[in-house]
């Protein structure tokens, strides 16, 4: 099918999935090198009744991750730092920090999830263009899950590092060097990180029960709560990495680490999420943040961004996705299964397993599978149930949405009880004394 | 109602296409009953339209909400109006002796005599304003306090500080908790990250090839927020304000209400200032209301108290005043029988020679050089802190040591020179505020 007949169907099944209430607003844009494509349905502000248009900002969240790794790679570049350093090299002042003290743990870490740094520390360390600073200044200890390299565990609190670290080397607050970025070094005009240019520019937002569903917080610039971008100013900034043309974009799609047991992710590099690697080559990264889920895909063939605020933001682009990969007529996932060891006695897993602001016990059910109940300050509360794929990995629906995902068990002891479990792509450590 | 909605709203629409302005909202109360209108785009690009309920930057009307903030406070006794404020805000505002006597009374009044244009930002954090206090150090007094009327934003933020101290809590959490949500104002707010969630404005400003454009993206400090550099709403929220300072009651008494809109000074166009409300004189009983302006955004707010009547217009950009002019003054002259402006006063000649006026005035905010011409004074004046264009325009005397020209829509801008002050400086009064004559070599 010609891309130009399957634009038509995948902006009927936005408009569609807008109708039926799945997301309040999408869109979407597609490069594959010369015209670029663009379109948008449902409504940017529902209560005000202003509608989405291709020009709409969306929050993009931890999309921004990778516009930091740029940044970091490009500080490099400019002999400003090496990713070789370690954090405390690269920022003596974090160095008080328990976590990241350690003489170990490498940018180059941080930039691929393997620095064993936990997931989220979040609080409002106020709206300034200091916020990084203020926000490391009042935080004495980031937790250790594993030794740095060991595995993957995706750490928002580890970009945040990485924001600062910018900030050190490039002698600019991260907010400045992220417009300039945008701004300068790829000519994009449709973006916003400050709240007035939000006004400036319509912005996507969502309410929930009437309320509106908040954005932020500013510490978390770095890791991606307040960037917005129109999907076409994505698209083009991700354009330029499948260009190859800049040197950054090697290093941050280079494999880091591989993710045989998730289900979103071959691996990861060093700013890129790897999604698909060995077949078609898809690399860039996804994000949610502020009610609003944005996915990002980068090959040689093409570069797709879409966005949507919502619940179903990611129900909705696991039907688009196939739809596009068709009409891109783009190679076959070549992903291999997954290794077929049935798991031995069930109480090897039980327990609980906790990282800051997430507790997840794990206890045999009724039919043969685990339950896992998350619980926490940094999760939503959720239970799972949990069908056996092999030994490590684990298969759960997602209540309500009926997603599949898959959770996996790693650092297994000589007695065969894993010493980590990782859900969404974060680890959490066994807690001892709650063995089974 | 003196006018129909329908009415109203084709007034508006002919408004807008006349002067030019992207976006206009008008509302009127009049009879206890409340009519309102909006017009065109809140944004060029976007072109989302705009409704009566849209919020816009409403500029130094604020001022008027951070007043009535400070009567709440001395109506609950937490604060003297006619005590020294400094000690109240725990810090030196202003350099030398003047520091410790103004007052809040003062303050609101603007006949502090602190030069008050000091656009310093402090951060967008819940500190601004405790930072801001410090920098205001640093402001020079043009002339004794309780003496002259010098229009003060400097002023204004200070008493935004009082409003902090004596709450306990952020300006912004007061504004709310004591003004916004008893007057119904629900959506109104002092933060972007609030305004992105409903229809707001954008500012716009004339391109190259005269047509509007998004104004620059500028950032408003947090540190001026009471005096105007952050408050959105809409111009239901302006007249439910007003109808709360005619009713008087429900933020204060209808005495401190009266006490509000009572002249408090004169000013050298026969206008006056009460405590946080102008006071145009008219037959049939005083104007008062208040004007506001952001970069791309303008406001205005007037009442006749007398008459119950209340009209308020927000637009963002285009020839703002005329849209006013066109909008308001039927309104007000069907009711009143006269309109909210000062009346322009003839020429008259100087009483000395023209070229004693000659000299360079200035104060923090701008620079202001007087020259004399044949029969007229010519004046240039230069911004200091804000990027915008430097100006040259002629003055005429309309006698008593006073001038008059046209600025924009404007034919009735007065400047004056003032009596020297207590070190013998002959002074400027101009656009609201007091130059100071620099000594130099001619």
């Amino acid at each position: 099918m010609s891309l130009k007949r399957a634009w038509a169907e995948i902006a009927g099944t936005l408009e569609n999935a807008c109708a039926s209430g799945k997301i309040t607003a999408a869109s979407l844009a597609l490069t594959t090198g010369d015209e670029l494509h663009a379109v948008a349905a449902g409504m940017a502000n529902q209560p005000e009744g202003v509608s989405a248009t291709t020009d709409t900002l969306f929050h993009i969240g931890s999309v921004t991750k990778a516009m930091t790794a740029e940044i970091i790679w490009n500080l490099a570049e400019q002999r400003k730092l090496s990713v070789d350093w370690s954090a405390a090299e690269a920022a003596p002042e974090l160095a008080r920090i328990s976590g990241l003290d350690d003489p170990r743990l490498t940018l180059r870490h941080l930039l691929s999830h393997t620095s064993g740094l936990d997931s989220d520390i979040v609080f409002d360390a106020g709206l300034g263009p200091d916020v990084l600073r203020n926000f490391f200044g009042k935080v004495d200890r980031i937790g250790a899950l594993f030794d740095p390299g060991q595995h993957f565990s995706y750490s928002n609190v580890g970009y945040g590092v990485l924001g600062r670290v910018a900030e050190l080397a490039g002698g600019a607050p991260f907010e400045e060097q992220l417009a300039s970025l945008l701004r300068n070094q790829h000519g994009l005009t449709h973006f916003a990180i400050h709240p007035a240019d939000k006004i400036r520019q319509q912005t996507a937002v969502l309410f929930h029960d009437g309320q509106p569903v908040l954005f932020g917080p500013c510490s978390s610039i770095a890791s991606g709560t307040l960037l917005a971008m129109s999907m076409s100013d994505l698209v083009r900034w991700g354009a330029s990495h499948a260009s190859g043309k800049l040197t950054s974009t090697s290093l941050m799609r280079a494999a880091a680490i591989t993710l045989p047991h998730n289900h979103r992710y071959e691996g990861w590099g060093n700013g890129f999420a790897l999604m698909d690697n060995l077949g078609a080559g898809l690399f860039g990264h996804d994000g949610g943040t502020a009610g609003t889920g944005t996915f990002l895909r980068i090959c040689e063939q093409a570069t797709w961004a879409m966005s949507a605020t919502g619940p179903g933001a990611i129900g909705v682009y696991r039907e688009i996705e196939p739809m596009l990969r068709a009409a891109l007529e783009l190679a076959p996932s070549r992903r291999q299964g997954v290794l077929q060891e049935l798991p031995g006695p069930l109480d090897v897993y039980e327990g609980v397993y906790s990282r800051h602001g997430a507790d997840y016990a794990v206890s045999k059910s009724d039919d043969g599978g685990l339950i896992v109940t998350a619980s926490g300050t940094m999760v939503a509360p959720m239970s799972l149930s949990l069908r056996s794929l092999s030994a490590r990995v684990w298969e759960a629906i997602l209540p309500g949405l009926g997603l599949s995902i898959w959770v996996s068990f790693h650092a297994f002891d000589a007695q065969g009880r894993p010493g980590l479990i990782s859900v969404f792509e974060r680890m959490a450590r066994r807690r001892e004394g709650h063995a089974a | 109602m003196l006018v129909s909605p329908a009415d109203l709203e084709e007034r508006v629409a002919e408004a807008r296409n006349e002067a030019g302005v992207p976006g206009l909202t008008v509302a009127v109360l009049y009879g206890g009953h409340q009519i309102a209108a909006a017009a065109g785009v809140l944004n060029v690009d976007t072109r989302v339209e705009a409704r009566a309920s849209s919020l816009f930057q409403v500029g130094s009307i604020t001022k008027a909400f951070t007043a009535t903030l400070v009567m709440q406070l001395a109506e609950e006794g937490r604060l003297d109006l006619d005590a020294p404020v400094s000690p109240v805000i725990g810090a030196d505002v202003g350099r030398g002796p003047f520091s410790g006597v103004f007052t809040a009374r003062q303050l609101m009044a603007h006949t502090t005599g602190l030069d008050g244009d000091l656009f310093a930002d402090t951060g967008r954090d819940a500190d601004a304003l405790a930072k801001y206090a410090v920098v205001c150090g640093q402001l020079e007094f043009m002339c004794e306090p309780g003496q002259a009327y010098n229009y003060s934003n400097a002023g204004y933020a200070m008493l935004g500080r009082v409003v902090e101290i004596l709450r306990g809590a952020s300006y912004d959490d007061a504004l709310r908790d004591q003004i916004l949500k008893c007057i119904g104002a629900g959506r109104a707010t002092t933060f972007a990250e609030a305004a992105v969630f409903h229809r707001t404005a954008t500012g716009h400003v004339r391109g190259e090839d005269g047509r509007q454009v998004l104004a620059p993206p500028i950032r408003l400090p947090r540190s001026l927020g009471p005096a105007g550099f952050t408050l959105h709403c809409s111009v239901e929220d302006l007249i439910a304000f007003a109808r709360a300072h005619i009713d008087g009651g429900s933020l204060v008494s209808p005495e401190a209400a009266a006490e509000m809109r009572k002249p408090a000074i004169g000013l050298p166009d026969g206008t006056s200032w009460g405590l946080g409300w102008k006071i145009i004189p008219s037959a049939d009983g005083d104007f008062v209301g208040h004007d506001g302006g952001t970069i791309g955004q303008s406001a205005s707010l007037w009442m006749s108290p007398k008459h119950g009547l209340a009209v308020a217009m927000c637009c963002n950009g285009g020839r703002g005043g005329l849209a006013w002019e066109r909008i308001a003054y039927p309104i007000f002259r069907e009711v009143c029988g006269d309109v909210p402006r000062a009346k322009p006063q003839a020429h008259a000649p100087a009483p000395r020679a023209l070229n004693l006026y000659e000299g360079r005035y200035d104060n923090a905010g701008v620079a202001v050089r007087i020259r004399a011409e044949a029969d007229h004074l010519v004046v240039d004046v230069e911004q200091k802190q804000l990027s915008q264009p430097a100006m040259s325009f002629a003055l005429h005397s309309i006698g008593s040591d006073r001038f008059r020209t046209t600025l924009g829509d404007d034919d009735n801008v007065v400047m004056a020179f003032m009596e020297p002050d207590a070190n013998g400086v002959p002074q400027l009064f101009y656009a609201g505020r007091l130059h100071r004559r620099r000594e130099e070599s001619r």
